[in-house]
């Protein structure tokens, strides 16, 4: 595929843009688009055992920061990633991630159900049966997330 | 294990403050009739909050188990509360220092303590649960966008 690569860089721009030019859309173009994708939507992480992966960060439930290390649990693996939690909260904002406490970050998509639980917290059941506390002071940002009112 | 350990830790920290508190109600309620506090008295109030205690540790660690998380919390206080109040009643009605007819009274004014808190925990919970039921009209709004996008 011949292709003429260009990278420009501008002060004003606030997201990385990437704009295809191409006489037609054909397969390698699809190729191209894919590839971008999965580079930008997936995340490198350590199992336990030192082996090192690559997963869809849509496949990740949530992000749980304990001693220092950063965690991604998947429906039935935990891997340990290298960014900090503010790295993730930053990265995968617009990937439906939203803070839920100190030391969690859900992906929304995962999310089935929402109950009340004491202390305006609020409890969430994940897909896998699992739940998690929102701390009462994310539960605005968490309301924002889902399009409901500004946080304060 | 680890679970338990830390349900005792928060447990503990929560009703230690509880448990000076008496101390200190005893110890005031002992001076204005210009008497002391009786070190039975003492030892009842360590057993009565050690007993809570284990109580409270165990509805904590009940959190790990799912059908027992899946229960909405004014739920989990109404199975965890007689026996708490039962732990509280029994303790009041061996202390010394307190006069026979005051103990009914205290356990009455316990009990209804127990039963407002009860009902106004069921109240807390339904007005959030609209709020929640809300939210969760917006994620279910929010992820069929999502799968929209996905396609």
């Amino acid at each position: 595929m011949n292709m003429k690569l260009f990278v420009k860089e501008k002060c004003d721009v606030k997201e990385t843009e990437v704009e295809i030019r191409c006489r037609t859309r054909d397969r390698e173009v699809d190729d191209l688009i894919a590839g971008l994708r999965s580079a930008t939507n997936t995340i490198i992480g350590e199992r336990e055992n030192g082996d090192v992966c690559q997963v869809p960060v849509t496949r990740i439930l949530y992000f749980e920061a304990i001693d220092g290390r950063v965690f991604a649990y998947l429906e039935r693996d935990v891997i340990k990633i290298k960014s900090t939690l503010y790295e993730v909260e930053e990265t995968y904002r617009h990937s439906y991630f939203v803070r839920i406490s100190k030391s969690t970050v859900v992906n929304l998509r995962t999310i089935t159900n929402m109950r009340p639980e004491e202390g305006r917290r609020v409890k969430l059941e994940l897909m896998n049966k699992e739940y998690l506390i929102v701390s009462k002071n994310y539960v605005s940002g968490l309301k924002k997330a889902l399009g409901m009112k500004e946080a304060k | 294990m680890d679970r338990i350990i830390s349900s005792f830790r928060k447990a503990s920290s929560r009703l230690v403050w509880a448990f000076l508190g008496c101390i200190v109600i005893l110890a005031l309620g002992s001076y204005l009739v210009g008497g002391s506090i009786a070190p039975k008295n003492i030892f009842i109030l360590t057993w009565m909050f050690l007993c809570m205690d284990i109580v409270c540790t165990i509805i904590l660690s009940l959190d790990g188990w799912k059908k027992w998380a899946r229960l909405p919390f004014w739920i989990k206080k109404l199975i965890a509360l007689p026996a708490l109040l039962a732990i509280a009643v029994a303790g009041i009605m061996n202390l010394d220092e307190v006069k026979d007819n005051y103990k009914t009274n205290l356990t009455i004014v316990v009990l209804g303590f127990g039963i407002a808190y009860i009902f106004s925990s069921m109240i807390l919970y339904f007005i959030e649960k609209k709020q929640t039921d809300k939210m969760n009209d917006a994620l279910s709004m929010m992820q069929k966008e999502i799968a929209k996008e996905d396609e």
